[in-house]
């Protein structure tokens, strides 16, 4: 990737809050509790990257990403888009960006209409944006169609959902993200239902795409071997924020953040004699309701001291990437 | 000396459908030590929870099993009457279902589930029996690292961890001799799924517990498991101790099924995935089941069916006319 390539997103201290069901009491004396679901994070989008958003659940990746299509509106925070904030931008507007703007979801048997042929569920987005004149719809269905490998084309389009495999459906969701011809697609564990050869083929046209149309990539999973597989950059995520960033074969190698040494020590790999030292860390993510005033990985840390308890580390830069912690 | 618990023999079950008959399991042979785990490798449809089913002889109606024997302990399973099996059944061996953790009545605590299930098995209600059984449910927490105050905990007050280990609770409950765990993991956050594998296998160490480990996850397979037996289409092809299966498998399609994994050690290649799809069931291809995707494939193999041998070592077995032949 040369410097000139294009950055498609800017994100900039975006924070997603939300209101917890409170009593009517603690409603009158303006007592609320939030979620922080997502607390100040920032990150870039270059074209042409596959960026990859990882963490536990309750982590707060899907509602980053949410947050990007705008499919959820931000608490605070700039999502800077092709140079404009979109942050804050009427639907109406938003809708008209959304063409370039795509996402996979992860379940293929429940992202698609038990009702529509496969026909119907790919030309839906060309219909409802209408930027394409009705002329070149079946035209653009059969590329994307083609673009994913389903083919004979005719054969494909008048088949209904449940006449596929997982693999197949993943396909179609696939194509349907594609037939607007979108420079950003948000994959949110698209491969984590498949099977290992299905998985690995699903991964393997998503790269080939990604290549082939030079679009932007977050890609959304729990699972690091797959990020890595997939990626070039990565961010961990726990609790709302970010513990480190940086480039993917780097952090992987040599994570700085404990919380990410521990995410990565304790990968399964497929291998029964590879020997590696394990971090364990006790407990399981909290929710981010009352977080506690320091870094929010402390009390589970294994190498916490004064400080972390009483102050929240920035993301900070070091060796070429950036980590959140106070030992860093 | 090992102590062989489970024996399967010539296993075959096949499902009698309205006009088809599916062949989901056949002809399946392999042994668990006591105190050893076997992973059971496949991907789905393969017939690794048909095989399981099997030996607890919870087969829903249209599964009959058609031909073989399944001792435990020495005891064929398939002789035992319908209340002979239900009283084996917790007490010589259990089940952990896929998703049993999202099995639990939310009306009931926690401890009162497991309790149930141990007053059931004494088969008396009377005021002796039913403490004893609380004091159990209680050391059953403790086995599992549950506080065991907690017993009187509704499951939504329990994370998807916790949740977990109350399942292994009530399946070690009655003090089993086997204990079939099927995608036991599956649905937890790395480090979670991590923390479950070790108490799984304190518990064995403790308990001198046989666990037959169901997953299509190959690295959970060799983080936890002695023995691996991989299966395709129903048919058993490859069963030996992890170290071997995994870095000197025989079989073309367990070594295929292996490249299938990214991972997070090593170079990051780009992985070929096996062409094809696995056969219809109801109509299996001739001979070898897996030739139609097979590199190695030769006349043999499309009219003969492969015999189950040992190859390199007595405990190392092969379905392959072909075992070991380089891939190219």
């Amino acid at each position: 990737m040369s410097s000139t390539t294009k950055i498609l997103f800017t994100i900039k201290d975006l924070r997603k809050w939300f209101p917890t069901r409170t009593g009517l009491l603690d409603g009158i004396r303006g007592r609320r509790e939030y979620v922080r679901a997502v607390d100040d994070i920032s990150f870039e989008i270059k074209q042409g990257e596959v960026v990859c958003l990882v963490g536990e659940s309750g982590s707060g990746k899907t509602t980053a990403a949410r947050l990007l299509l705008r499919l959820e509106d931000p608490t605070g925070g700039e999502i800077i888009y092709k140079g404009k904030d979109i942050a804050k931008a009427k639907e109406r507007k938003i809708r008209k960006l959304r063409r370039h703007m795509q996402m996979i979801f992860q379940n293929p048997y429940e992202s698609l209409d038990p009702r529509m042929t496969i026909y119907d569920v790919i030309s839906e987005p060309l219909q409802v944006t209408n930027v394409f004149p009705k002329s070149e719809t079946h035209k653009r269905v059969a590329k994307a169609l083609e673009d994913v490998g389903l083919i004979p084309v005719s054969e494909f389009s008048i088949r209904f959902p449940h006449e596929l495999s997982g693999g197949q459906r993943q396909r179609v969701s696939i194509a349907r993200a594609l037939v607007l011809g979108p420079e950003f697609i948000i994959a949110d564990e698209p491969a984590s239902m498949l099977d290992a050869n299905t998985r690995i083929e699903i991964l393997n046209l998503l790269q080939d795409l990604q290549a082939a149309y030079n679009m932007g990539i977050l890609f959304i999973t729990h699972d690091l071997a797959q990020a890595r597989y997939l990626g070039h950059r990565i961010i961990i995520l726990y609790l709302g924020k970010i513990v480190e960033k940086g480039n993917i074969d780097q952090v992987i190698q040599n994570p700085h953040h404990p919380y990410s040494k521990a995410l990565i020590s304790n990968i399964p790999v497929p291998d029964p004699d590879a020997k590696r030292e394990r971090i364990e860390i006790e407990g399981e993510i909290p929710t981010a309701i009352n977080l506690p005033p320091g870094c929010r990985f402390a009390p589970r840390c294994p190498f916490q001291f004064e400080k972390c308890i009483e102050e929240e580390p920035e993301l900070m830069m070091k060796d070429g990437r950036y980590s959140a912690c106070w030992l860093d | 000396m090992i102590m062989v618990l489970l024996e399967v023999k010539n296993l075959s079950t096949h499902f009698f459908l309205k006009e088809s008959r599916v062949r989901a399991v056949d002809d399946v042979c392999f042994t668990i030590a006591q105190g050893k785990t076997l992973g059971v490798a496949g991907e789905s449809g393969c017939g690794k929870t048909t095989t399981a089913l099997s030996i607890m002889r919870m087969l829903p109606p249209a599964g009959k099993i058609v031909n073989g024997e399944i001792f435990l302990d020495g005891v064929d399973l398939l002789k035992k009457s319908k209340e002979e099996m239900r009283q084996a059944k917790w007490k010589e061996l259990s089940y952990v279902f896929q998703y049993a953790m999202n099995a639990f009545n939310p009306v009931m605590t926690v401890g009162e589930q497991i309790a149930e299930v141990i007053i059931e098995k004494e088969n008396s209600k009377s005021k002796s029996v039913k403490k004893e059984a609380w004091k159990k449910v209680k050391e059953s927490f403790e086995i599992v690292g549950l506080d065991p105050d907690r017993i009187k905990n509704y499951p939504h007050e329990f994370s998807g961890g916790m949740k977990q280990r109350a399942i292994i609770a009530m399946a070690m409950a009655c003090d089993p001799k086997l204990l079939i765990a099927d995608e036991p993991v599956t649905a937890l956050d790395v480090i979670v799924e991590k923390k479950i594998l070790k108490l799984l296998k304190e518990i064995q160490s403790n308990y001198n517990l046989g666990i037959m480990f169901i997953t299509h996850d190959l690295s959970v397979i060799a983080e936890s498991c002695d023995d691996v037996a991989i299966m395709y289409a129903g048919k058993m092809v490859e069963v030996g101790d992890a170290s071997t299966v995994f870095h000197k498998g025989a079989h073309p399609y367990t070594r295929m099924l292996i490249r299938s994994f990214p991972s997070i050690l090593g170079e990051c290649k780009r992985i070929e995935p096996i062409s094809g799809i696995p056969p219809d069931l109801a109509n299996p291809p001739p001979g070898c089941r897996f030739h139609p995707r097979c590199p190695l494939a030769s006349k043999e193999c499309r009219e003969d069916i492969p015999p189950f041998e040992s190859f390199s070592s007595s405990r190392h077995h092969v379905a392959c006319f072909h075992a070991g032949e380089t891939i190219l």
